[in-house]
């Protein structure tokens, strides 16, 4: 999309696999000025002034201010987006965790769907002005959305590694390392595609061969596998 | 990965399931909550909030957002007296709502009310605006062009210093200080907070400006009478009357009222200091 830039961590996936405390610092200041640079010289070029079709613009607001529009659609009461929120709150709680398994994603996955069919009958009391409720169901609209990405790809991504521990594939596969999830809107819903990853440049690839994370085989032995299993087992338990 | 063996509430599990597994206590508290707008009707109405072990005013005030009233307004953010967004007047008292636990206030009926010191938005939510034009008026940091050599800077200026840099500017100081708040006196008083971050630059050893003449005249430092009111609230503990305005007090009073040095700085000009 010309003119929308990121900041940040919402950038994505600059630590890989795995994002320890306070390396969102590093995406702060590496991309804060890139991104300020080139919105800075967006502005200055033609592009910057272009039309918006008057009708997308409608149809966001009418999407937006559609909860505090009175009774619900249909005959099925209301809802109360903090309840969807914390119902949300608890599927990827549970299911969706640091580890998980297919069969854990799945559930969470149908727990989105399900939230997400309720949240078209979110409503809310009160005006537009500083209404935190109102601001509220914007925000699980999106969560739903972003939920449903991690949850989707997660299930694809049938390996462990970084911070997920698949119950279900406990070993990291050198084969998923040269490649990204991306999430997609289609015509029928949200779809996952694999894309290969951009090769690292030269002068970095030496950094990152050093490591014992890069190559499943260099890992320490036991490393993930025996945790994850003893977890998975008191897990399944249950 | 922490192993939880005690039951889950099931995810359409009504919200007091979900409160019982994390410790309800059984009691119900009254939470008095001024709510309106400016110009319209504002009242105190009351909620029922069942006690949660560890509950602070912000989780009550939550839970009333969530089961009772969307609608009510009220800033917040890191949940961890860090941020200073949560600053309300807790049974009269202004705090900050995540750091005021339930369980420490007298039993009975809690009011919760907005900072009385600044314009009111909404229901808990106030205009404090104000507070960044003072901000900008002082002239921020200002070093010496760089000579090359290393700054060494005594430990002593730095915990000085440091004490002041705690400042989470949750204001409520100015809340709290009569000078803003009975004789409203915004347009020419900057207020404890700001009184803090000049002292914080003045104290600097490599800072090279001199902002007590500003302090003075449209800073209104002379109008605070040490009543140390702000220090009482300060959430960060910093000592904002003893160590940041009384040392500025001298300050200025070395430049104005210091009989030989007004005299020299008449005869050699400021650099006599
Ligand atoms: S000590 Fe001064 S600044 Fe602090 S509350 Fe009292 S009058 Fe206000
Ligand atoms: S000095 Fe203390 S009370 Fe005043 S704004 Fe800073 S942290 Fe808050
Ligand atoms: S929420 Fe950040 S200080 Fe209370």
């Amino acid at each position: 999309m010309p003119g929308l830039y990121a900041a940040g961590e919402v950038a994505g996936g600059l630590h890989g696999a795995n994002r320890l405390g306070g390396n969102s610092l590093g995406d702060i200041l590496v991309f804060g000025r890139r991104a300020g640079d080139a919105a800075a010289a967006f502005a200055r070029t033609d592009g910057a002034t272009r039309a918006i079709d008057d009708a997308q613009i409608a149809a966001e607001q009418a999407a937006l201010l559609q909860p505090l529009g009175g009774d619900a659609n249909g005959s099925a009461p209301a809802e109360n987006p903090y309840k969807l929120h914390e119902d949300l709150q608890l599927a990827m709680q549970d299911d969706a965790g640091i580890g998980r398994s297919e069969e854990s994603l799945q559930r969470a996955l149908a727990a989105i769907l399900t939230l997400r069919e309720r949240s078209a009958r979110i409503r809310v009391a009160g005006g537009r002005a500083l209404n935190p409720g109102w601001h509220t169901c914007r925000e699980i609209t999106n969560m739903l959305t972003i939920s449903e990405a991690i949850v989707r790809s997660a299930i694809e991504r049938r390996e462990s590694r970084g911070s997920q521990w698949r119950f279900d594939h406990l070993e990291q596969d050198a084969e998923f390392g040269k490649i990204n999830f991306v999430t997609r809107r289609g015509d029928d819903g949200m779809g996952v595609a694999s894309v290969p990853l951009i090769p690292l440049p030269d002068r970095l690839r030496p950094l990152l061969e050093r490591s014992r994370f890069y190559d499943a085989a260099k890992l320490p032995k036991g490393y993930l596998t025996e945790t994850a299993r003893a977890v998975g087992t008191r897990r399944k338990k249950k | 990965m922490a192993v939880v063996d005690q039951p889950k509430p099931s995810v359409d599990a009504p919200i007091e399931d979900v409160l019982t597994a994390s410790g309800l206590t059984g009691e119900t508290l009254t939470l008095r909550v001024l709510k309106g707008v400016p110009g319209g009707d504002t009242a105190e109405v009351a909620y029922q909030v069942p006690v949660v072990a560890g509950m602070v005013i912000l989780d009550a005030v939550h839970y009333v957002q969530h089961n009772l009233d969307t609608d009510l307004a009220c800033r917040w953010n890191c949940k961890a007296a860090k941020c200073g967004s949560c600053s309300a007047e807790v049974n009269g008292h202004p705090v900050l709502m995540c750091k005021t636990r339930v369980d420490d206030l007298p039993a009975g009926p809690v009011t919760v009310h907005p900072l009385k010191s600044f314009p009111l938005i909404k229901d808990l939510v106030t205009d404090v605006s104000r507070n960044y034009e003072v901000n900008r008026e002082i002239p921020p940091f200002t070093a010496a062009p760089d000579d090359g050599t290393p700054w060494r800077i005594p430990q002593q200026d730095i915990d000085r210093l440091y004490e002041f840099r705690k400042c989470i500017e949750c204001f409520l100081c100015q809340d709290v200080c009569h000078i803003l708040r009975s004789h409203d006196y915004s347009d020419r008083f900057y207020g404890p907070r700001f009184f803090v971050r000049v002292a914080s630059l003045e104290m600097h050893p490599k800072d090279v400006l001199d902002r007590r003449d500003q302090t003075r005249d449209q800073g209104g430092l002379g109008y605070c009478n040490i009543t140390k009111c702000c220090t009482e609230v300060c959430p960060e503990h910093i000592h904002i009357t003893d160590n940041a305005i009384i040392p500025l007090k001298e300050r200025v009073a070395d430049v104005h009222w210091d009989p030989v040095r007004f005299v020299g700085r008449k005869l050699f000009g400021r650099n006599a200091d």
